[in-house]
């Protein structure tokens, strides 16, 4: 492990716990100004979670270490797999970390986490939501694992790490036609992890919208702001995947500072153009029934699959 | 100075095994626990010196080879112990290990002494038997001691014979694995035809008809054994009705010794292999999984559910075989290998967690005297080190890092995910949809274990037994406490222990590091926890949350394992084909006066329905027709019958020759 | 001079949004987004038809191109959009035999299969890759088209799977067989006339193929009366 390995992580993960609460509330105020509404402050959500650090943590009777290890192991998993997608600097080929099967499997042992703590407290929302999360997951994990096939079809590469320095190096390798069914079906999954409009409603707390919130529902406090947290990580991951594959321009591979600035100034716009973008999305759609959901996962699948076809029959 | 070897150790632990075995038949009806208790510490003795021969073995690559033909001349009592061999009897001797300190306690709650002696007695030689088809050279041998495997797993099931379910089971059982027999005989007597020997060595080429033939029944052989779908219905009965020691020890090792088979037959028997068969591995492996993980998720007997686990994984299984077939036609060695390694590792891996899962289970179910798991519930409080144990096995089997499950299925994601390499695209196109459902067959795992560590381990207690339950006694702790930290030792040190093994076979494998991001991790962890500390020393209350409005919540409020597990039914209907079956019955004629009435919800059982009873009726048909042929019961006619067959077939035999 | 990797990246562009407008028109349950869908595939295909003139210089091409832009992407919707007002029909979300997620899912399984069957027949031509695949999606489509015939239940939606056919046919015929021009126009005439029955056809009609038989039934009596006279 090289300095300049060790010093991306630290940035990494700096950027990443800074920079995630801002695009919660920045696709907040994106609906809110399409609604007509003023909308919360950029700094709202910080507020909040500075706000929850500060309360008391309460157990429900009924739970279990289960309920009690969750948050922390959510944010553990989310960080590491932050160190897992390089978002300014892309440091050289590593072979420890950036494995994608790996990246979703750390998104997949947080969610059998938090669905546990959902059944933990033996209270019906809970359950409910775990029921569906893990249902709904079900089918949006092969879509995820399809998009990086998919991926790995195109780039010969199952590492972002490796993923991002072709696309560093070529560029407009990111043009390839094929690749825009594939960035609408990241786009649909992006939607789906981040319990986002029609999957799910992350503004209410009405039993028939719920899923990702009626599992946190019985967190408080700290915790609380840690599965929060967590979720806001999650959202910044996938946006910084959907845009380092395919905006690529500006990621650096070279660790000097006016490089970095260039690129993490780059990186914030696109970044910002990307929350626009979800921010309508969102509030141009209504939510869709549960069991319409599968339909628009499965939809996810079928274009990435698509892409492949195209790949395996055009070499 | 004596000069030990290895095949005297190995005869030494045989002997071991046999006199474990039968000193509990020479002290039969004796009350007391010491008669088991030496028994098995004896076989646990035996377990371990098979644990040092094969891991030897298996690290240093050099062949041990042994025979009994001076005491059993003439039945080809040849055996031989290669790296492949090595590898199964060590897994056969990690987890027969630990299910025999299990044993220890587990049967105190059957009164039946005799009964309890004469199981024991059979546990040992079923481990025995297991050992000795992985290690013989022959198919004579090989046939002898699968037959002993399958007939003392038949007692085995058989435990409780009393009840009608176990003996009906048992039956299935019996029959099936009789049927998989036939299945293997056919195909040893067309290789034997062809090559003229049973020894099990490369056989000399042979027309690609014939060869294919044999593949197909040695495929269906074990198939049945291994409970590939359509031929898996055996599991899930039988596992319910056997104790859980022996469910542990037939789904975690004897459906492998069937996939052994496979293996040997595939790469070491045959002349060559097609490409077809490596298509129809993958895609029988394909369907398996997916139809077992899909069937486990309605499944509310505890022992059943992880029944079909089994059938899920051992499709995990066979994809890997499947790949490594289709790699190896295309002239791909290294992905070949790599996807052997991913079906043998997660043969390892399955054996561990599989065995794990259901001696946990066997604990918590003899703790609340059901298997139903909706009458569970808060055992996490009354058991805590089982939960732990059962937890760290859902965690694996669901495939999540950094447990060893992951591993095992990362490297047969990789190699389907080098598909790309493949020239033929229609070959890629279907190594592409066995990826898809097998990232379905995965997610779908995991919400089934997270249905069933909800509802068996959290929340409130759902019955007056499951208040009750005590923590199991310490050795049905110490046993799964074993293949627990291996299940986690294999997961986080895979990548060290796969740069350590890979020189030594000669290929190195793309495993990314688990250690680096367990270490992270645990550093962060460390940072959160000081950073909380310092800042806040509160500590959290416990208290009532937010029950929905009411005060005190009890049981009845809970998410159920139905309620779980109905959006995924919902999803998957076109599977299930739930039918709303709704009856009235009325006082009257004129349909006014309500009396009763029924609904039902029924999932169709498709291979029960559509394959199993067409052939059992057909077959009932059939023997009915040629019983009414006979007009009188006498045996007159039987040795008539008799008379004309053999005369026929000696006809038949000079005609041909 | 344009580089020919250049349009063939252009063309494997053109032939994803192809594939995705096909798949809109299985999905989508608005009729007038159906509308829309099938005016996008046309203007698409006569892009693909002037990307092709580009690389052979053909001037059938550029007929074609004409053809297509002002039958399939001005007339034909304008006309299907007139109906559409008259019958006010907003929605078609009724399916048969087959849901739209399925269709998706099996049209994409038909592109592997017509994939898996063509193919080899046509490597014996002498076109590139991109040709071939191209007249694969064009079969596909006329399938696609045929699974939404069958699985819609209003007309309206039924002549879009007609059209979609058709526009399969003509991906098929630019890719790969030189059709005779004659023989487009008169198949572009054919499907106005199609068309154009159809509009006459749903007057006032507001319903599914039954209901044209309770409209013919209304005709039957003067044709009873014929046969009474005989």
């Amino acid at each position: 492990m090289s300095v300049e390995f060790i010093l991306y992580c630290l940035m990494n993960l700096g950027l990443v716990i800074v920079l995630a609460p801002l695009f919660i509330s920045l696709i907040k105020i994106v609906k809110a100004s399409a609604q007509g509404r003023k909308g919360p402050s950029v700094f709202q959500t910080y507020r909040n979670l500075m706000k929850l650090f500060k309360k008391e943590v309460i157990y429900s009777s009924n739970s279990s270490w289960i309920m009690r290890i969750t948050p922390y192991v959510n944010i553990i998993c989310m960080l590491v797999a932050a160190l897992f997608v390089p978002l300014v600097f892309i440091p050289g080929p590593q072979s420890w970390f950036g494995n994608v099967i790996l990246f979703l499997y750390i998104f997949a042992l947080a969610r059998f986490f938090m669905a546990l703590a959902g059944l933990d407290a033996g209270s019906t929302f809970g359950g409910m939501g775990s029921s569906r999360e893990m249902s709904l997951s079900s089918l949006t994990e092969p879509a995820m694992i399809l998009v990086f096939a998919a991926l790995a079809f195109v780039y010969q590469a199952t590492n972002l790490f490796d993923i991002f320095i072709t696309l560093s190096e070529s560029p407009l390798m990111a043009f390839n036609p094929s690749l825009m069914l594939l960035a609408i079906s990241l786009f649909i999954i992006l939607i789906a992890e981040t319990a986002r409009i029609p999957l799910d409603n992350p503004e209410t707390h009405l039993e028939l919208t719920m899923v990702h919130e009626a599992m946190i529902l019985e967190q408080s406090g700290r915790n609380l702001a840690l599965m929060e947290m967590s979720a806001a990580v999650k959202q910044l991951l996938l946006m910084s995947v959907l845009i380092n594959i395919f905006f690529p321009w500006g990621n650096t591979t070279s660790f000097t500072i006016p490089a970095i600035a260039g690129s993490l100034v780059l990186f914030l716009v696109k970044c910002i153009l990307l929350a626009l973008v979800i921010g309508l999305f969102e509030s141009s759609l209504a939510k869709m029934r549960l069991f319409r959901l599968p339909n628009l996962l499965i939809i996810a699948s079928v274009l990435a699959f698509l892409t492949v076809i195209l790949e395996v029959f055009l070499p | 100075m004596i000069n030990i070897t290895l095949d005297m150790l190995f005869i030494l632990a045989t002997f071991l095994l046999l006199l474990a075995a039968l000193y509990t038949l020479l002290f039969l009806t004796k009350k007391s626990k010491i008669v088991r208790g030496v028994s098995l510490s004896v076989a646990l003795l035996a377990n371990a010196i098979l644990i040092l021969i094969s891991s030897s073995i298996v690290y240093s690559g050099t062949a041990l080879e042994f025979n009994f033909n001076q005491i059993f001349p003439m039945m080809g009592m040849d055996f031989l112990i290669d790296r492949l061999a090595a590898f199964f009897i060590l897994a056969v001797s990690i987890i027969a290990a630990a299910v025999t300190v299990y044993s220890f306690h587990y049967l105190d709650h059957y009164p039946q002494t005799r009964r309890k002696n004469i199981h024991i007695f059979l546990m040992n030689l079923f481990v025995l038997s297991m050992v000795y088809v992985v290690a013989s050279r022959n198919m004579i041998s090989f046939l002898i001691f699968w037959e002993l495997m399958s007939v003392s797993s038949f007692f085995l099931v058989c435990f409780e014979f009393e009840k009608a379910e176990t003996r009906k089971a048992g039956l299935f059982y019996f029959i099936m694995t009789q049927l998989s027999t036939v299945f293997l005989i056919c195909a040893f007597v067309i290789l034997y035809n062809e090559t003229g020997s049973f020894e099990l060595a490369r056989a000399s080429e042979m027309s690609s008809g014939l060869l294919s033939m044999a593949f197909i029944s040695l495929f269906i052989g074990f198939g049945i054994k291994a409970g590939i779908i359509p031929f898996h219905k055996w599991l899930p009965y039988a596992h319910p009705a056997a104790p859980s020691n022996i469910s542990a020890l037939m789904s975690g090792l004897m459906i492998k010794v069937a996939l052994y088979g496979l293996i040997r037959f595939l790469l070491y028997i045959f002349p060559a292999t097609y490409l077809w068969w490596g298509i129809l591995i993958l895609i029988a492996g394909t369907v398996s999984a997916f139809l077992g993980v899909i069937y486990a998720l309605k499944e509310h007997d505890l022992k059943r559910l992880l029944a079909y686990h089994s059938i899920e994984n051992v499709g995990i299984i066979l994809m890997g075989i499947g790949m490594c077939v289709i790699f190896t036609s295309y002239g791909l060695t290294a992905l070949a290998m790599i996807s052997l390694v991913a079906a043998l590792f997660h043969t390892l891996n399955h054996g561990l967690f599989k065995s794990l899962l259901f001696l946990t289970a066997g604990s918590v179910i003899s703790e609340t005297r059901t298997r139903n798991i909706e009458e569970m519930g808060g055992l996490v409080k009354r058991m805590p080190k089982t939960a732990v144990l059962f937890f760290i096995g859902a965690v694996s089997i669901s495939a999540l890092p950094p447990f060893n499950g992951f591993v095992s299925e990362f490297l047969l994601f990789h190699s389907l995910f080098q598909s790309s390499l493949i020239p033929d695209p229609i070959v890629q196109l279907i190594m592409l949809v066995c990826l898809t459902v097998l990232a379905l067959t995965s997610a779908l795992a995991a919400a089934c274990f997270v249905k069933a560590f909800g509802t068996v381990f959290l929340a409130a207690p759902r019955s007056e037994h499951a208040a009750q339950a005590k923590e199991a006694s310490w050795s049905m702790v110490a046993g799964p406490s074993l293949l627990a930290a291996l299940c986690i030792g294999l997961g986080v040190f895979s990548f060290q222990i796969f740069s350590w093994i890979g020189p030594r076979i000669g290929y190195s494998f793309p495993l990314p590091d688990m250690l680096p991001a367990v270490s992270v991790g645990a550093v962060l962890l460390l940072m959160i926890v000081i950073g909380f500390r310092l800042t806040d020393s509160r500590k959290p209350r416990v208290s009532e949350t937010w029950g929905c409005g009411i005060n005190s919540q009890n049981s009845k409020m809970e998410y159920t394992a139905s309620g779980f597990s109905q959006p995924i039914i919902n999803i998957f209907s076109f599977i299930y084909q739930p039918q709303k079956i709704n009856k009235r019955y009325f006082m009257d004629i004129q349909e006014t006066v309500f009396r009763e009435g029924k609904v039902e919800i029924r999932m169709v059982r498709f291979f029960e329905d559509y394959v199993y009873l067409p052939i059992a009726r057909t077959v009932q048909r059939i023997s009915r027709w040629l019983y009414s042929q006979q007009n009188e019961v006498t045996l007159d006619p039987f040795i008539f019958y008799e008379f004309l067959a053999i005369l026929g077939l000696i006809l038949l035999v000079g005609v041909i020759v | 001079m344009i580089s020919d990797s250049l349009l063939e990246g252009a063309l494997k562009a053109l032939l994803v949004l192809i594939v995705i407008s096909a798949l809109l028109l299985l999905t989508r349950k608005n009729v007038l987004s159906l509308f829309r869908s099938y005016a996008l595939q046309s203007l698409l295909l006569a892009f693909i038809a002037v990307v092709l003139y580009v690389q052979e210089r053909k001037i059938e091409l550029l007929f074609t191109v004409v053809l297509t832009v002002i039958s399939k992407v001005i007339l034909i919707p304008f006309f299907l959009g007139r109906v559409q007002q008259k019958i006010s029909i907003k929605r078609d979300a009724e399916f048969r035999y087959i849901k739209p997620v399925a269709a998706v899912i099996l049209s994409t399984a038909i592109i592997v299969i017509i994939y898996a069957v063509f193919a080899p027949l046509l490597r014996i031509l002498p076109v590139t890759e991109i040709f071939i695949l191209g007249s694969v999606i064009g079969i596909s489509m006329t399938f696609m088209g045929l699974i939404v015939c069958y699985s819609r239940k209003r007309v309206i939606t039924k002549v879009i799977g007609y059209l979609t056919m058709e526009n399969g046919v003509v991906l098929f015929g630019i890719f790969l067989i030189e059709l005779p021009f004659l023989i487009e126009m008169f198949v572009i005439m054919d499907i106005l006339m199609v068309v154009m029955i159809t509009a006459i056809m749903s007057f006032g009609m507001n319903a599914s193929v039954e209901e044209f038989h309770v409209h013919l039934k209304s005709l039957r009596q003067w044709f009873k009366e014929e046969d009474a006279s005989k």
